[in-house]
Protein backbone atom coordinates (compact mmCIF):
# COMPACT_ATOMS: atom_id res chain seq x y z
CA UNK A 1 0.00 0.00 0.00
CA UNK A 2 2.91 2.33 -0.60
CA UNK A 3 2.56 5.30 -2.53
CA UNK A 4 3.40 8.99 -3.07
CA UNK A 5 1.34 10.87 -0.47
CA UNK A 6 2.98 8.13 2.88
CA UNK A 7 6.24 9.65 1.34
CA UNK A 8 4.68 13.45 1.64
CA UNK A 9 3.59 13.17 4.80
CA UNK A 10 6.98 11.75 6.34
CA UNK A 11 8.74 14.38 4.42
CA UNK A 12 6.99 16.99 5.69
CA UNK A 13 6.84 15.38 9.24
CA UNK A 14 10.37 15.89 9.56
CA UNK A 15 11.33 19.07 7.72
CA UNK A 16 8.55 20.49 10.59
CA UNK A 17 10.39 18.48 13.75
CA UNK A 18 13.58 19.99 11.99
CA UNK A 19 12.12 23.76 12.30
CA UNK A 20 10.99 22.96 15.74
CA UNK A 21 14.56 21.95 16.77
CA UNK A 22 16.18 24.87 15.09
CA UNK A 23 13.69 27.38 16.04
CA UNK A 24 13.63 26.16 19.99
CA UNK A 25 17.57 26.16 19.44
CA UNK A 26 17.89 29.40 18.17
CA UNK A 27 15.57 30.96 20.94
CA UNK A 28 17.06 29.35 23.77
CA UNK A 29 20.70 30.56 22.51
CA UNK A 30 19.41 34.47 21.80
CA UNK A 31 18.08 34.29 25.20
CA UNK A 32 20.57 33.23 27.34
CA UNK A 33 22.85 36.37 26.46
CA UNK A 34 20.56 38.85 28.05
CA UNK A 35 21.12 37.94 31.55
CA UNK A 36 20.96 40.83 33.78
CA UNK A 37 24.19 41.25 35.61
CA UNK A 38 22.51 44.59 37.83
CA UNK A 39 21.71 42.35 40.17
CA UNK A 40 25.46 41.31 41.40
CA UNK A 41 26.85 45.20 40.68
CA UNK A 42 24.33 46.48 43.55
CA UNK A 43 25.20 43.22 45.66
CA UNK A 44 28.75 44.15 45.06
CA UNK A 45 28.62 47.88 45.74
CA UNK A 46 27.04 46.82 49.39
CA UNK A 47 30.03 44.30 49.49
CA UNK A 48 32.72 47.05 49.36
CA UNK A 49 31.20 49.00 51.95
CA UNK A 50 30.29 47.11 54.53
CA UNK A 51 34.12 45.44 54.24
CA UNK A 52 35.17 49.34 54.20
CA UNK A 53 32.96 49.97 57.71
CA UNK A 54 34.49 46.82 59.04
CA UNK A 55 37.68 48.06 58.17
CA UNK A 56 37.65 51.57 59.88
CA UNK A 57 35.84 50.04 63.11
CA UNK A 58 38.79 47.42 63.46
CA UNK A 59 41.55 50.41 63.16
CA UNK A 60 43.68 50.71 66.19
CA UNK A 61 42.91 53.42 68.51
CA UNK A 62 44.71 56.47 68.45
CA UNK A 63 45.99 55.78 71.87
CA UNK A 64 48.96 54.09 70.39
CA UNK A 65 50.79 57.32 70.20
CA UNK A 66 50.80 57.30 73.99
CA UNK A 67 54.14 57.62 75.59
CA UNK A 68 51.56 55.99 78.41
CA UNK A 69 50.90 53.14 76.58
CA UNK A 70 47.39 53.27 75.99
CA UNK A 71 44.93 50.38 75.51
CA UNK A 72 45.74 50.23 71.43
CA UNK A 73 42.40 48.59 70.68
CA UNK A 74 39.76 49.19 67.84
CA UNK A 75 36.46 50.27 68.36
CA UNK A 76 35.39 46.98 67.45
CA UNK A 77 37.57 45.13 69.71
CA UNK A 78 36.19 47.12 72.58
CA UNK A 79 32.56 46.42 71.53
CA UNK A 80 33.05 42.96 71.48
CA UNK A 81 34.96 42.82 75.09
CA UNK A 82 33.18 45.37 76.88
CA UNK A 83 30.95 48.41 75.19
CA UNK A 84 28.72 46.14 73.48
CA UNK A 85 26.66 46.12 70.57
CA UNK A 86 24.73 48.86 70.66
CA UNK A 87 27.59 51.06 70.37
CA UNK A 88 28.50 49.24 67.34
CA UNK A 89 25.43 49.65 65.97
CA UNK A 90 25.21 53.03 66.30
CA UNK A 91 29.12 53.47 64.20
CA UNK A 92 28.20 50.95 61.66
CA UNK A 93 24.92 52.80 60.65
CA UNK A 94 26.09 55.88 60.76
CA UNK A 95 28.95 55.33 58.53
CA UNK A 96 27.57 53.09 56.07
CA UNK A 97 24.46 55.35 55.77
CA UNK A 98 26.94 58.14 55.34
CA UNK A 99 26.77 60.39 51.78
CA UNK A 100 29.45 62.79 50.62
CA UNK A 101 26.04 65.61 50.33
CA UNK A 102 25.82 65.77 54.08
CA UNK A 103 22.13 66.24 53.19
CA UNK A 104 21.45 63.07 52.05
CA UNK A 105 21.77 59.56 53.25
CA UNK A 106 21.04 56.23 52.57
CA UNK A 107 18.74 53.44 54.32
CA UNK A 108 20.85 50.37 54.79
CA UNK A 109 19.99 47.70 57.49
CA UNK A 110 22.27 45.23 58.93
CA UNK A 111 22.39 42.23 61.31
CA UNK A 112 25.53 41.51 63.07
CA UNK A 113 26.55 38.36 64.08
CA UNK A 114 29.56 36.88 66.51
CA UNK A 115 30.63 33.45 66.64
CA UNK A 116 33.30 32.33 69.09
CA UNK A 117 34.51 29.33 70.05
CA UNK A 118 34.01 27.67 73.25
CA UNK A 119 36.96 25.88 74.79
CA UNK A 120 35.06 23.70 77.37
CA UNK A 121 32.88 22.07 74.89
CA UNK A 122 34.61 22.97 71.52
CA UNK A 123 31.47 24.19 70.02
CA UNK A 124 30.92 27.46 67.89
CA UNK A 125 29.12 29.43 69.47
CA UNK A 126 26.48 32.04 67.76
CA UNK A 127 26.04 35.25 69.43
CA UNK A 128 23.40 38.17 68.49
CA UNK A 129 25.37 41.28 68.16
CA UNK A 130 23.32 44.24 66.92
CA UNK A 131 21.16 45.19 64.27
CA UNK A 132 17.66 44.92 63.08
CA UNK A 133 15.12 42.03 62.41
CA UNK A 134 16.10 39.84 59.21
CA UNK A 135 13.12 39.11 56.91
CA UNK A 136 14.69 37.31 54.25
CA UNK A 137 15.74 40.40 52.25
CA UNK A 138 18.19 40.31 49.19
CA UNK A 139 21.43 40.73 51.53
CA UNK A 140 24.81 40.04 51.25
CA UNK A 141 27.17 38.72 53.95
CA UNK A 142 30.30 40.92 54.78
CA UNK A 143 32.95 39.27 58.02
CA UNK A 144 36.21 40.02 59.42
CA UNK A 145 38.07 38.14 62.25
CA UNK A 146 38.69 40.29 65.18
CA UNK A 147 41.17 39.64 67.90
CA UNK A 148 39.84 40.24 71.27
CA UNK A 149 41.16 39.33 75.02
CA UNK A 150 37.86 39.81 77.34
CA UNK A 151 38.29 40.22 80.87
CA UNK A 152 36.13 39.01 83.71
CA UNK A 153 35.05 42.30 84.65
CA UNK A 154 32.54 43.32 81.75
CA UNK A 155 32.17 40.87 79.58
CA UNK A 156 28.93 41.42 77.93
CA UNK A 157 28.67 38.48 75.70
CA UNK A 158 29.79 35.89 77.94
CA UNK A 159 33.25 35.08 75.73
CA UNK A 160 35.94 32.80 77.31
CA UNK A 161 38.12 34.31 79.36
CA UNK A 162 41.24 34.43 77.17
CA UNK A 163 43.19 35.45 74.01
CA UNK A 164 40.71 34.76 71.01
CA UNK A 165 39.83 35.43 67.79
CA UNK A 166 36.00 35.78 66.83
CA UNK A 167 34.06 36.20 63.82
CA UNK A 168 31.94 39.46 62.72
CA UNK A 169 29.28 38.17 60.21
CA UNK A 170 27.36 41.88 59.25
CA UNK A 171 24.45 40.70 57.22
CA UNK A 172 23.37 44.07 54.82
CA UNK A 173 20.56 44.85 52.97
CA UNK A 174 18.83 48.25 51.24
CA UNK A 175 16.00 48.96 53.54
CA UNK B 1 10.62 31.93 8.97
CA UNK B 2 14.57 30.55 9.55
CA UNK B 3 15.64 33.89 7.86
CA UNK B 4 13.26 35.72 10.48
CA UNK B 5 14.66 34.42 13.26
CA UNK B 6 18.57 34.40 12.68
CA UNK B 7 18.34 38.17 11.99
CA UNK B 8 16.75 38.48 15.56
CA UNK B 9 19.27 36.06 17.24
CA UNK B 10 22.01 38.59 15.25
CA UNK B 11 20.12 41.75 16.69
CA UNK B 12 20.03 40.62 19.89
CA UNK B 13 23.86 40.19 20.09
CA UNK B 14 24.25 43.75 18.58
CA UNK B 15 21.80 44.72 20.92
CA UNK B 16 24.15 43.63 23.92
CA UNK B 17 27.02 45.92 23.36
CA UNK B 18 24.35 48.82 24.58
CA UNK B 19 23.26 47.30 27.20
CA UNK B 20 26.85 46.36 28.62
CA UNK B 21 27.37 50.12 28.74
CA UNK B 22 25.71 50.23 32.28
CA UNK B 23 27.03 47.12 33.66
CA UNK B 24 30.37 48.63 32.20
CA UNK B 25 30.15 52.02 33.87
CA UNK B 26 29.83 50.47 37.15
CA UNK B 27 33.02 48.36 36.74
CA UNK B 28 34.81 51.04 35.59
CA UNK B 29 33.61 53.11 38.72
CA UNK B 30 34.71 50.35 41.24
CA UNK B 31 38.20 49.78 39.03
CA UNK B 32 38.29 53.90 39.81
CA UNK B 33 37.86 53.42 43.39
CA UNK B 34 39.68 50.47 43.92
CA UNK B 35 42.74 52.87 42.32
CA UNK B 36 41.67 55.83 44.51
CA UNK B 37 41.59 53.77 47.83
CA UNK B 38 43.85 50.91 47.66
CA UNK B 39 46.80 52.47 45.47
CA UNK B 40 49.64 54.77 46.93
CA UNK B 41 49.84 56.17 43.27
CA UNK B 42 52.99 56.38 40.94
CA UNK B 43 55.70 57.41 42.13
CA UNK B 44 55.56 56.10 45.52
CA UNK B 45 57.41 56.19 48.14
CA UNK B 46 59.68 53.15 49.46
CA UNK B 47 63.29 52.70 50.73
CA UNK B 48 65.80 54.01 48.15
CA UNK B 49 63.00 55.25 45.62
CA UNK B 50 62.10 58.84 44.56
CA UNK B 51 59.10 61.06 46.13
CA UNK B 52 55.62 60.13 46.88
CA UNK B 53 53.49 61.72 44.19
CA UNK B 54 51.83 64.64 46.14
CA UNK B 55 55.77 66.06 46.69
CA UNK B 56 55.77 66.58 42.81
CA UNK B 57 56.16 70.20 42.06
CA UNK B 58 54.16 70.16 38.66
CA UNK B 59 54.67 73.36 37.36
CA UNK B 60 57.82 71.21 36.30
CA UNK B 61 57.34 69.85 32.89
CA UNK B 62 59.69 66.75 34.26
CA UNK B 63 58.24 66.25 37.47
CA UNK B 64 54.57 66.16 35.70
CA UNK B 65 56.00 63.78 32.94
CA UNK B 66 57.12 61.34 35.98
CA UNK B 67 53.55 61.42 37.89
CA UNK B 68 51.98 57.91 36.58
CA UNK B 69 49.15 56.97 38.65
CA UNK B 70 46.81 58.94 40.62
CA UNK B 71 46.11 56.53 44.30
CA UNK B 72 45.87 58.11 47.49
CA UNK B 73 46.86 55.01 50.01
CA UNK B 74 49.63 55.77 52.25
CA UNK B 75 51.26 52.48 50.82
CA UNK B 76 50.55 49.51 48.85
CA UNK B 77 49.68 47.31 52.06
CA UNK B 78 47.49 49.81 53.66
CA UNK B 79 43.71 50.01 51.68
CA UNK B 80 41.47 52.27 53.18
CA UNK B 81 44.24 54.35 54.67
CA UNK B 82 44.20 57.55 52.70
CA UNK B 83 47.16 60.13 52.43
CA UNK B 84 45.96 63.90 53.68
CA UNK B 85 48.34 65.72 50.93
CA UNK B 86 47.09 63.23 48.13
CA UNK B 87 44.04 63.95 48.70
CA UNK B 88 44.35 67.29 48.63
CA UNK B 89 46.43 67.51 45.94
CA UNK B 90 44.24 65.60 43.77
CA UNK B 91 41.00 67.80 44.37
CA UNK B 92 43.21 70.74 42.95
CA UNK B 93 43.04 71.19 39.28
CA UNK B 94 43.15 73.55 36.54
CA UNK B 95 41.50 74.05 33.44
CA UNK B 96 43.46 75.65 31.17
CA UNK B 97 45.04 73.86 28.05
CA UNK B 98 48.25 72.17 28.78
CA UNK B 99 48.25 73.26 32.53
CA UNK B 100 52.31 74.38 31.25
CA UNK B 101 53.72 76.05 34.72
CA UNK B 102 51.08 75.23 36.66
CA UNK B 103 51.40 73.03 40.34
CA UNK B 104 47.48 71.20 39.67
CA UNK B 105 46.27 68.48 38.07
CA UNK B 106 45.15 68.92 34.21
CA UNK B 107 41.66 68.72 34.27
CA UNK B 108 40.20 66.52 32.72
CA UNK B 109 43.72 64.98 30.75
CA UNK B 110 45.34 64.08 33.85
CA UNK B 111 42.67 62.18 35.55
CA UNK B 112 41.74 60.38 32.49
CA UNK B 113 45.18 58.91 31.46
CA UNK B 114 46.34 58.99 34.80
CA UNK B 115 43.33 57.37 36.95
CA UNK B 116 40.14 56.09 34.41
CA UNK B 117 42.50 54.58 31.97
CA UNK B 118 41.13 53.20 28.63
CA UNK B 119 40.29 54.23 25.54
CA UNK B 120 36.63 55.34 25.75
CA UNK B 121 36.18 58.79 26.97
CA UNK B 122 34.62 58.20 30.07
CA UNK B 123 33.25 61.18 32.42
CA UNK B 124 33.18 61.52 35.46
CA UNK B 125 32.56 62.75 38.95
CA UNK B 126 34.77 61.83 41.88
CA UNK B 127 33.69 63.38 45.25
CA UNK B 128 34.67 63.49 49.07
CA UNK B 129 33.72 64.36 52.23
CA UNK B 130 34.93 64.07 56.32
CA UNK B 131 32.10 62.80 58.54
CA UNK B 132 32.90 65.39 61.07
CA UNK B 133 32.80 68.52 57.95
CA UNK B 134 30.25 69.39 55.48
CA UNK B 135 32.72 70.77 52.92
CA UNK B 136 32.58 68.75 49.86
CA UNK B 137 35.57 68.47 47.67
CA UNK B 138 35.09 66.93 44.08
CA UNK B 139 36.29 66.99 40.70
CA UNK B 140 34.43 66.75 37.67
CA UNK B 141 30.69 67.48 35.69
CA UNK B 142 27.40 67.01 37.19
CA UNK B 143 26.23 63.50 36.49
CA UNK B 144 23.32 62.49 33.66
CA UNK B 145 20.15 60.64 35.15
CA UNK B 146 22.09 56.94 34.98
CA UNK B 147 25.70 56.32 35.82
CA UNK B 148 28.30 53.77 37.15
CA UNK B 149 28.15 54.53 41.02
CA UNK B 150 30.65 53.27 44.02
CA UNK B 151 31.21 54.09 47.54
CA UNK B 152 33.73 53.86 49.85
CA UNK B 153 34.62 54.89 53.18
CA UNK B 154 38.15 55.62 53.98
CA UNK B 155 40.46 56.89 57.02
CA UNK B 156 42.45 60.12 56.14
CA UNK B 157 45.32 60.24 58.17
CA UNK B 158 46.23 64.00 59.35
CA UNK B 159 49.61 65.13 58.76
CA UNK B 160 51.96 67.26 61.11
CA UNK B 161 53.60 65.12 63.93
CA UNK B 162 54.16 68.58 66.42
CA UNK B 163 56.24 67.99 69.81
CA UNK B 164 57.14 70.94 72.76
CA UNK B 165 60.12 72.18 73.42
CA UNK B 166 60.19 74.39 76.69
CA UNK B 167 63.77 76.24 77.13
CA UNK B 168 65.46 76.74 80.54
CA UNK B 169 67.41 79.66 81.44
CA UNK B 170 70.19 77.56 82.22
CA UNK B 171 73.70 77.66 80.50
CA UNK B 172 73.90 76.95 76.70
CA UNK B 173 72.42 79.56 73.90
CA UNK B 174 72.29 76.36 71.63
CA UNK B 175 68.41 74.88 71.41
CA UNK B 176 69.28 71.31 69.85
CA UNK B 177 66.23 68.82 68.50
CA UNK B 178 67.50 65.76 67.84
CA UNK B 179 65.55 63.34 65.34
CA UNK B 180 66.48 59.66 64.70
CA UNK B 181 64.71 58.57 61.49
CA UNK B 182 65.17 54.82 61.98
CA UNK B 183 63.47 55.09 65.30
CA UNK B 184 60.31 56.83 63.89
CA UNK B 185 60.23 54.46 60.64
CA UNK B 186 60.29 51.21 62.67
CA UNK B 187 56.57 51.90 63.69
CA UNK B 188 54.07 49.10 61.73
CA UNK B 189 50.79 50.90 61.33
CA UNK B 190 51.48 53.51 58.70
CA UNK B 191 48.12 55.69 59.74
CA UNK B 192 50.14 56.50 62.96
CA UNK B 193 53.71 56.99 62.22
CA UNK B 194 55.40 60.09 62.34
CA UNK B 195 56.70 60.73 58.52
CA UNK B 196 58.79 63.45 58.47
CA UNK B 197 60.59 62.55 55.19
CA UNK B 198 56.70 62.96 53.56
CA UNK B 199 54.85 65.03 55.69
CA UNK B 200 55.69 68.61 57.67
CA UNK B 201 56.99 68.85 61.22
CA UNK B 202 56.02 71.47 63.85
CA UNK B 203 58.62 72.06 67.09
CA UNK B 204 56.68 74.42 69.45
CA UNK B 205 58.86 76.53 70.90
CA UNK B 206 57.61 77.33 74.79
CA UNK B 207 58.99 79.55 77.86
CA UNK B 208 61.25 82.19 76.83
CA UNK B 209 61.03 84.44 79.38
CA UNK B 210 63.95 86.53 78.88
CA UNK B 211 62.64 89.55 77.01
CA UNK B 212 63.91 90.19 73.23
CA UNK B 213 65.50 86.73 72.93
CA UNK B 214 66.22 86.07 69.55
CA UNK B 215 68.21 83.88 67.17
CA UNK B 216 72.05 85.17 66.10
CA UNK B 217 72.59 82.23 63.63
CA UNK B 218 70.77 81.10 61.18
CA UNK B 219 69.09 77.91 61.71
CA UNK B 220 71.12 74.91 60.45
CA UNK B 221 71.16 71.14 60.44
CA UNK B 222 73.99 68.50 61.66
CA UNK B 223 73.54 65.29 59.38
CA UNK B 224 75.26 62.27 61.05
CA UNK B 225 76.87 60.52 58.95
CA UNK B 226 75.27 56.27 58.50
CA UNK B 227 78.78 55.49 59.20
CA UNK B 228 79.31 57.32 62.55
CA UNK B 229 81.98 60.17 63.07
CA UNK B 230 81.35 64.06 62.70
CA UNK B 231 78.23 65.68 61.98
CA UNK B 232 77.64 67.46 58.32
CA UNK B 233 76.15 70.95 59.05
CA UNK B 234 74.02 72.23 56.37
CA UNK B 235 72.47 75.76 56.49
CA UNK B 236 68.61 76.00 55.57
CA UNK B 237 67.80 77.33 52.01
CA UNK B 238 65.95 80.49 51.76
CA UNK B 239 63.21 78.94 49.01
CA UNK B 240 60.80 76.42 49.44
CA UNK B 241 60.81 73.64 51.19
CA UNK B 242 62.63 74.53 54.04
CA UNK B 243 61.99 75.50 57.45
CA UNK B 244 60.83 78.32 59.15
CA UNK B 245 60.62 80.06 62.40
CA UNK B 246 57.58 81.80 63.73
CA UNK B 247 57.55 84.51 66.21
CA UNK B 248 54.01 83.65 67.69
CA UNK B 249 51.16 81.14 66.51
CA UNK B 250 49.13 83.89 64.75
CA UNK B 251 52.12 85.05 62.75
CA UNK B 252 51.17 85.14 59.16
CA UNK B 253 54.55 85.17 58.08
CA UNK B 254 58.13 83.79 58.92
CA UNK B 255 60.50 85.38 60.50
CA UNK B 256 62.69 86.38 57.52
CA UNK B 257 65.74 87.76 59.72
CA UNK B 258 67.76 87.29 63.19
CA UNK B 259 65.82 90.19 64.60
CA UNK B 260 62.51 88.25 65.73
CA UNK B 261 61.71 88.21 68.87
CA UNK B 262 60.37 84.44 70.91
CA UNK B 263 57.39 84.53 72.82
CA UNK B 264 55.45 81.68 74.50
CA UNK B 265 54.13 80.33 71.21
CA UNK B 266 56.93 80.35 68.31
CA UNK B 267 57.08 77.65 66.62
CA UNK B 268 59.61 76.47 64.03
CA UNK B 269 58.50 74.37 61.04
CA UNK B 270 60.48 71.82 58.62
CA UNK B 271 58.00 72.19 55.33
CA UNK B 272 57.14 68.47 53.99
CA UNK B 273 59.64 67.49 51.48
CA UNK B 274 62.31 69.60 53.08
CA UNK B 275 64.28 65.95 54.64
CA UNK B 276 63.79 64.50 51.04
CA UNK B 277 65.61 67.47 49.43
CA UNK B 278 68.86 67.56 51.74
CA UNK B 279 68.62 63.74 50.66
CA UNK B 280 67.63 61.83 53.89
CA UNK B 281 66.33 59.11 54.32
CA UNK B 282 64.78 56.29 56.72
CA UNK B 283 67.89 55.54 58.15
CA UNK B 284 69.08 59.14 58.73
CA UNK B 285 70.25 61.29 61.96
CA UNK B 286 69.87 64.55 61.94
CA UNK B 287 69.65 67.86 65.11
CA UNK B 288 68.10 71.04 64.11
CA UNK B 289 70.08 73.80 65.56
CA UNK B 290 68.95 76.94 66.77
CA UNK B 291 71.66 79.37 68.46
CA UNK B 292 69.42 82.26 70.09
CA UNK B 293 71.25 85.18 72.19
CA UNK B 294 70.05 84.29 75.52
CA UNK B 295 71.00 81.09 77.49
CA UNK B 296 68.11 79.29 76.84
CA UNK B 297 68.94 75.75 77.39
CA UNK B 298 71.50 73.18 79.39
CA UNK B 299 72.39 72.24 75.76
CA UNK B 300 71.26 68.62 76.18
CA UNK B 301 69.67 68.12 72.81
CA UNK B 302 65.75 67.24 72.83
CA UNK B 303 64.25 64.20 71.35
CA UNK B 304 61.77 64.13 68.88
CA UNK B 305 59.84 60.36 68.77
CA UNK B 306 57.27 58.41 69.80
CA UNK B 307 57.25 59.57 73.24
CA UNK B 308 57.28 63.40 72.75
CA UNK B 309 55.87 64.23 69.73
CA UNK B 310 51.56 63.61 69.00
CA UNK B 311 50.63 63.49 65.33
CA UNK B 312 46.58 64.46 65.07
CA UNK B 313 44.04 61.76 65.21
CA UNK B 314 43.37 60.57 61.55
CA UNK B 315 39.46 61.31 60.01
CA UNK B 316 36.57 59.13 58.28
CA UNK B 317 35.67 60.33 54.83
CA UNK B 318 33.05 58.66 52.83
CA UNK B 319 34.36 58.96 48.53
CA UNK B 320 31.67 58.71 46.21
CA UNK B 321 32.68 58.04 42.68
CA UNK B 322 30.20 58.19 39.55
CA UNK B 323 31.23 57.21 36.10
CA UNK B 324 29.10 57.29 32.63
Amino acid sequence: MVNNQGQLYTIEGVAAGLLMVVTAYLIVSSTTVLTPQDVHIADMQLEQLGNDALVILDTPDYSILNSTGGANKSKLQMQIESDGGAAFGENFSRIINSKVDPSDHDTLKFNATLFSRDESTGDVIEIQFNGSQYYRENAVKVNRWIYVNPISTSNPYGLDLRNQTVLVEVLLWRG
Amino acid sequence: MIAFIFVATMLSGLLVSLFSRTVDYDAVAYRTGVVLVEDPGEPRYYVGSTVNWHLLDLSIPLERDSLKRLGLSLERYSPGYLQQQKVDKFFQHDASAGCSGIDALCYPDDYKSKLIFGDYPYSFNISLRKLDESTIKSVGEGPPPHYGYIRRLVEIKQPGASSVVKVINWTSQNVVVRMEFNELYSLANPLYRIDPLNEETTILLRNFTIPDTGLIKPIFIDVYPATGGAPTPLLVPASSPTVFIYETESSPTPCSSLSCSMSNTSYLRVEEGFFKRIGLDEYSIIEINMTFNKTVSDGIPYKFNYNTATLPPPDIAVMEVKIW
